[in-house]
């Protein structure tokens, strides 16, 4: 038996388990991250939400099916890697330059697993969920999340920020960064 | 996976000439001009044409209207304006310049 939650996908509602909210919540995330430099970002989120509500409508039976975590897995799939949707050059940035930080804007503990997953290159959901299933397997992953809690630095200041994601420390990037953390912040004002 | 990259970057170039192409066509949904950049193998995953179809109507190239649907909230139908339709005479003489050059380069072996 399994929790679940309402929905409320671009003002259609759905009953979903609580895991598959979650994955689509961090996959939502990770979508809206790519936008950080357009203008609008908002409208997009709208379109990319409302056909995954169209897609959604269509697998369920019934309204009273409940979303179950492979459904968001297919819409995923359909809708594809959030790194695909931009126009950003950032796909080509090698790792070697990178140092890893962990990552204050994308965390739910600590920005362990976020750290991780700019430093690999990986969404930080997939580095989230290898880590649960190190401590529900042996419980070692938890200690290994502690330590590097404790000893990765958090990336606090715009340099540090470039550096975790390996672009140079230029003027250009700094303002761009400063740009994204602005539009990050306006969101949070606006859901208030 | 370079050469796969590369392919990736040929096809997401031509993706906004096929978007204003298909619109020249008939007014659409979204969906439906998802459907036929899938048909024809453009596009794999959905989510590269969102940002595409909001910059493109950013840029005055395509307008929408809401039509009411009763199988759920109303959705955005998509037309070519007239900056859309010079934008596609425009795109048509580059691609011919392109599709041209790249053909006698091949050609000079």
């Amino acid at each position: 038996m399994k929790k679940t939650c309402t929905a409320n996908i671009n003002g259609v509602v759905f009953n979903i388990d609580e895991d598959a909210y979650q994955l689509l919540n961090d996959y939502l995330k990770s979508v809206r991250k790519q936008f950080d430099n357009e203008s609008e970002p908002g409208d997009v989120m709208q379109d990319i939400e409302d056909r995954i509500a169209e897609l959604l409508r269509d697998r369920m039976s019934s309204p009273y099916a409940v979303v179950t975590i492979n459904d968001v897995r297919y819409v995923i799939s359909v809708m594809g890697n959030p790194s695909d949707f931009s126009e950003n050059p950032d796909q080509y940035v090698k790792s070697q330059h990178r140092k890893l930080y962990r990552n204050p804007d994308d965390k739910v503990l600590g920005g362990v697993c976020s750290g991780l997953g700019v430093y690999f290159n990986m969404e930080s959901w997939i580095v989230r969920v290898l880590f649960i299933i190190f401590v529900a397997v042996g419980g070692a992953g938890g200690l290994i999340y502690l330590i590097l809690w404790l000893v990765v630095p958090e990336a606090l200041t715009s340099s540090q920020k470039l550096e975790m994601q390996g672009k140079p420390v230029t003027l250009d990037n700094l303002i761009n960064s400063a740009k994204a953390e602005f539009n990050n912040l306006k969101d949070r004002v606006k859901r208030r | 996976m370079s050469l796969e990259n590369t392919k990736a970057q040929m096809r997401k170039g031509v993706l906004e000439y096929c978007i204003l192409s298909i619109l020249q066509e008939g007014d659409a949904y979204s969906s439906a001009i998802i459907n036929k950049l899938k048909e024809s193998e453009l596009i794999v995953v959905e989510g590269t044409l969102y940002p595409l179809l909001t910059r493109q109507k950013n840029a005055g190239l395509l307008s929408y209207r809401w039509e009411e649907s009763t199988q759920g909230p109303p959705r955005k139908y998509y037309s070519l304006t007239d900056e859309g339709r010079e934008a596609l005479d425009e795109l048509d003489k580059s691609w011919k310049a392109l599709v041209d050059a790249v053909a006698s380069l091949r050609n000079e072996k």
